[in-house]
């Protein structure tokens, strides 16, 4: 008994330890896990499921000179809020959707748009490489990204660099490379 | 004429210290282990293992808090609270009560201070109360029994048996 009320009166001490510990490495390893912008590329794909960190393990194989990391995600890791949405680098949407989001894509440099003469066009300019082939069922990185899921219509998808994107540029093309071998994932 | 027991025999505050000193090395060497260990840790984390190593480091830092927690109250904090006790019954004079003394079970917890326990010494007109400290009870004779209990700020310190006719 003397024993159990040393225990209770003890009990708010490791309540409080408990909450504070777990905050404390939570903070830590969300630093951990992150890089600012200029040291990290980041794909977002707006499908239905996409294998993190499977994906973000695989690009991370090569990464170019100056990046620490690579964050591959599906949309609804953003639900709260779509600043990180519109500052990343690749974005895996559906044909359909676009239109919806053409604000958010650059168009495709040179190299890209003269080795993928069917890109998607958006804004007059073509913009998307097609990642999915919803007739053939293939696509790229197939084994990390479900683009459709049983019993839904399958669509094309599409890849697109971000409009605001710090990697798509003539001094920096880490997104152009990270993209290729995302292109080439099985 | 009986001898005198003390309670708190020569060397007790130095065996006190010294297991002090001990009780607070482990509490400091389960910290250090378990920081070094979350540290190591994060240390290791990359993409692919990230989820498992927060697992991991959370897990460690809050057993090994815990622990520390649970050391520290009732080890380290305790034999300081034992030492502190014990400077205050160094001083002299003592007072000596005689009687039949039995020991009350119920223990006392003092805030901030040590758990003690009663001795009532009947002398025939009337029953005194004596402090005790609870870890010291097992220095006592079997109780009730006839004895001088000498004490210091109204605790016990020292006893000596008396036989019935004294």
């Amino acid at each position: 008994m003397r024993h159990l009320k040393a225990f209770f009166s003890s009990v708010p001490k490791y309540l409080l330890w408990a909450v504070l510990s777990t905050l404390f490495w939570l903070w830590i390893f969300t630093i951990l896990n992150d890089a600012p912008a200029e040291k990290k590329v980041t794909l977002y794909a707006d499908v239905p499921v996409l294998a993190d960190p499977g994906l973000s393990v695989c690009l991370e194989q090569d990464l170019p000179e100056g990046i620490r990391m690579v964050r591959a995600h599906s949309f609804s890791y953003v639900m709260f809020g779509d600043a990180a949405l519109t500052g990343a680098d690749i974005f895996i949407v559906k044909g359909s959707d676009a239109e919806r989001y053409r604000e958010s894509f650059a168009p495709l440099p040179e190299a890209f748009a003269k080795r993928y003469p069917d890109a998607l066009s958006v804004n007059g300019s073509p913009s998307g490489i097609r990642v999915f082939d919803a007739e053939t069922g293939t696509g790229a990185a197939c084994s990390y990204i479900t683009y459709a899921e049983p019993g839904t219509a399958a669509e094309d998808y599409y890849l697109f660099f971000g409009a605001e994107s710090l990697h798509c540029g003539r001094q920096d093309t880490a997104a152009y490379r990270i993209a290729e071998l995302f292109l080439q994932l099985p | 004429m009986d001898a005198i027991t003390e309670l708190y025999p020569a060397g007790t505050a130095a065996r006190l210290e010294k297991q002090n000193r001990i009780w607070r090395a482990i509490t400091a060497g389960v910290a250090f282990a378990s920081l070094a260990a979350c540290i190591v840790l994060c240390v290791l984390t990359g993409t692919a293992n990230a989820a498992a190593m927060e697992l991991r480091v959370c897990l460690i830092s809050l057993l090994g808090g815990w622990t520390v927690i649970f050391l520290y109250t009732h080890f380290v904090t305790g034999g300081k609270r034992q030492l502190a006790h014990l400077s205050t019954l160094s001083e002299e004079p003592r007072k000596a009560v005689t009687g039949t003394v039995t020991l009350d079970a119920r223990r006392i917890a003092i805030r901030g201070s040590i758990t003690v326990q009663t001795l009532l010494v009947n002398d025939g007109t009337q029953t005194r109360r004596v402090s005790i400290s609870a870890s010291r009870t097992k220095a006592l004779p079997a109780l009730p029994a006839r004895l001088t209990v000498y004490t210091v700020h109204g605790y016990a310190v020292a006893w000596e048996a008396k036989d019935a006719a004294s």
